[in-house]
């Protein structure tokens, strides 16, 4: 699961900055539709080729369709759509580890709940316009890389994802890829979307390993919709500002240029203490993947005295420096994680940047009697202040407890507890295998506390959720 | 003159039958249970293994899945290193699961699991050896327990001699051992050496029940083909059908390793 208060927060209401700032805007969806297709087929055909080109070349094509019914609380269907994903990986060479492997992924999804209601018009509250609903139609790339073995080292170059840190209810260090967090409070291994990135793993001498990853183009995270985030009110401009209205949204995303390629790495080591130990440490330099929205003033062009409100979504430049492991302790496995977040904005005297943070979680987890598994972690949240006010600090613990009768039924039960507001969920699951490939899928998830509260916030977005994949 | 009869080779003859109708129609070579786990101990086996695995598992009713998997093992029967990697490839939606046993540098085994779906390889504590081995009446323990190193972990009694002889062998856990089982019941053809049938005991109840029903000769060594385990409480049953072995073929070290596990 994944509790993103980023995802939330890139909600809020900041103060009118200086001025209009320069940033390209996303194309539409039918440009990205076309390109996305255009990449697939070229891949997948590529990759069909590929075998009759040489004997040590191997194909495998394989696929997800899936499809998936939720509501919520109040009766509206939350989701409604299918899917269907596919997915080729080849080798070439022979042996172990053979000269060369290669994956790509993709797939195309129609929701049929998200052109639900009234169509049409301009939108005129600030949470639509910031938050736009999503088109029904959507068609994605996922995972598209080939790696290449040299010796003990491994280099991958295309759209990956990079999974980094051992605890799962906080993830701190995973900031390498966007995720998709339309659905906040999905498992975070759910909503990693691919990036494109150059990657270099090395297996060193004494069970050291080295990850090395440059990420040359900047790509946001999906956010959530209106419906998750807080409402937002636009500052009190003074009359003389002349404000007519709201422009559309300016999404100020790093440009692709040299000076913004995103860097990381992580030093693992494999340590003989308690019962063993993997021990990492992590250092990022690139951008929050989720923005910071502000408003700024726009003078409208010829016309004096007249503006328009202009929303801005900026992502923060940040460096990331941070430290996990998970260790074997007897019949427990102890895992943690903490990562600092450095902006630039250590003062806190810039309202359109975030401030320096900090987020760390600790849990143990163990096999209880009868198959069961029991996991509890606590998180801790501290975000700086802006000057002249206080910390933003946040604690809470995560139960979580998994337990698989047969080969067929998986039921898993979460809990959330915010200690600071006393908000919280709750989040039972069941997946259940038909047959080989086939599973039938219930989730839901129950928010409670108090309004304005984290959760409380969303105990209207409570809702339960029906699905069924079928993997060949 | 005449030659004088000897009775002698008769008078042998007559004593080696009737030693023969007074003992069992068989002749045992081991006289304790110690002594045959330690012939089982002191065969040869294999250093290196790659067999294709076909696990089919069958709940009480009857309702059945089947997972395909590729093992790699390195170090033989009771090795203290033995080094054992299982990846899943089929169906699809378990293909590029793993778990790996490897011996740690300060002894005893460490265990890793790989789940493609987190793309992270987890470390299995020693509470969880005794998990199902991804939803099958296998657990960790008993999958290790196949290649893994036991010794010293049980006390071996020779409950009885059967025709054939088949040794029917009691190992009960030391103190300290590391088996969540109490007590194991081996039956042992002596032809094979192999148990063909092991009862597990947990809290004095019998608590599963594993057969050998096929085995095949290969490169001068005995090998199960077919491993059935039967949780009694739940009805259900695993079947393990191993297929195309690869015997004593060169597997490089860093086949046993986090990056061929997540591969």
């Amino acid at each position: 699961m994944t509790y993103s208060r980023n995802a939330s927060s890139a909600g809020k209401t900041e103060p009118v900055a200086g001025s209009a700032l320069a940033g390209g805007v996303a194309r539409g969806p039918a440009a990205t539709a076309r390109t996305t297709l255009l990449a697939i087929g070229l891949v997948l055909a590529l990759a069909s080729l590929a075998p009759t080109a040489s004997a040590q070349v191997s194909f495998d094509l394989g696929g997800v369709l899936s499809t998936q019914l939720g509501v919520d609380v109040g009766g509206e269907f939350t989701v409604a759509e299918v899917c269907a994903e596919l997915e080729g990986r080849g080798e070439v060479g022979s042996g172990f580890f053979p000269d060369a492997v290669f994956l790509v992924e993709g797939g195309a999804c129609y929701d049929a709940a998200a052109q639900a209601g009234p169509q049409g018009g301009i939108p005129t509250d600030v949470l639509d316009l910031l938050y736009p609903a999503p088109e029904p139609f959507s068609v994605w790339l996922g995972e598209a890389y080939a790696t290449v073995y040299l010796g003990n080292a491994e280099l991958s170059v295309g759209r990956q994802t990079v999974s980094w840190g051992s605890a799962d209810a906080l993830a701190p260090l995973d900031v390498v890829n966007p995720h998709d967090l339309s659905y906040p409070v999905a498992q975070p291994s759910d909503t990693r979307l691919a990036t494109l990135m150059a990657r270099l793993r090395i297996d060193a001498p004494e069970g050291i390993g080295l990850d090395v990853v440059v990420v040359p183009v900047f790509e946001p995270s999906v956010l959530p919709g209106a419906e998750w985030q807080p409402d937002v009110t636009l500052p009190a401009f003074p009359p003389e500002a002349g404000v007519i209205g709201l422009a559309p949204v300016l999404d100020d995303r790093p440009e692709a240029a040299l000076t913004n390629v995103q860097f990381g790495v992580r030093a693992t080591f494999d340590l003989d203490v308690f019962d063993g130990t993997d021990a990492s440490v992590t250092y990022f330099r690139g951008f929050d993947k989720l923005p910071t929205a502000s408003f700024t003033l726009v003078p409208v062009p010829g016309v004096a005295g007249v503006t328009y409100v202009q929303p801005v979504l900026s992502y923060d430049r940040i460096q990331v420096l941070g430290f996990d492991f998970s260790s074997v302790i007897g019949s427990f496995v102890v895992r943690g994680d903490a990562a600092y977040t450095f902006t630039e904005d250590p003062g806190g005297v810039d309202p359109t940047v975030g401030n320096h943070s900090l987020a760390a979680v600790l849990g143990a987890e163990r096999s209880l009697p009868g198959g069961a598994y029991l996991t509890g972690q606590v998180t801790f949240e501290r975000t700086a202040p802006d000057a002249g006010a206080d910390a933003v600090v946040d604690v809470a613990s995560i139960i979580a407890l998994r337990l698989e009768p047969d080969a067929r039924l998986t039921i898993q039960t979460a809990w959330l507890h915010d200690y600071t507001d006393g908000s919280g969920l709750v989040q039972p699951s069941l997946s259940y295998a038909l047959a080989d490939g086939v599973t039938a899928t219930f989730d839901g998830t129950v928010f409670y506390g108090r309004t304005g509260s984290r959760y409380g916030e969303w105990s209207d977005n409570s809702n339960l959720r029906v699905g069924v994949a079928y993997a060949f | 003159m005449r030659k004088p009869v000897s009775y002698r080779p008769l008078i042998v003859l007559l004593a080696l039958l009737l030693a023969a109708l007074a003992s069992p129609a068989f002749a045992q070579r081991f006289a304790t249970g110690q002594e045959v786990m330690d012939a089982i101990a002191d065969q040869p086996a294999p250093e290196t293994t790659v067999a294709t695995l076909t696990m089919t598992i069958t709940a009480a009713s009857g309702h059945s899945l089947t997972r395909e998997m590729q093992i790699w093992t390195a170090g033989g029967q009771g090795d203290a290193d033995a080094n054992q990697l299982i990846k899943f490839t089929a169906p699809a939606d378990v293909r590029g699961s793993g778990f790996m046993s490897v011996a740690a540098a300060g002894g005893g085994t460490e265990s890793f699991i790989y789940l493609p779906a987190l793309d992270r390889v987890r470390r299995v504590a020693g509470g969880q050896t005794q998990d199902a081995f991804f939803g099958s009446d296998f657990s960790y323990e008993d999958i290790t327990g196949l290649t893994g190193d036991i010794e010293g972990d049980f006390e071996y009694t020779l409950l009885e001699v059967q025709d054939g002889p088949t040794y029917v062998i009691e190992a009960v856990a030391t103190a300290g051992a590391d088996s969540s089982y109490e007590r194991l019941v081996y039956t042992i053809p002596e032809e094979l050496l192999l148990p063909t049938r092991i009862e597990f005991f947990r809290d004095g109840e019998l608590f599963k029940v594993m057969t050998i029903s096929g085995t095949v000769e290969q490169d001068g060594f005995t090998l199960p083909t077919e491993i059935r385990m039967e949780t009694i409480a739940a009805g259900s049953v695993t079947t393990i059908a191993q297929a195309n072995f690869e015997l004593d073929t060169e597997i490089p070290d860093d086949v046993f390793t986090e990056r061929f596990l997540r591969r």
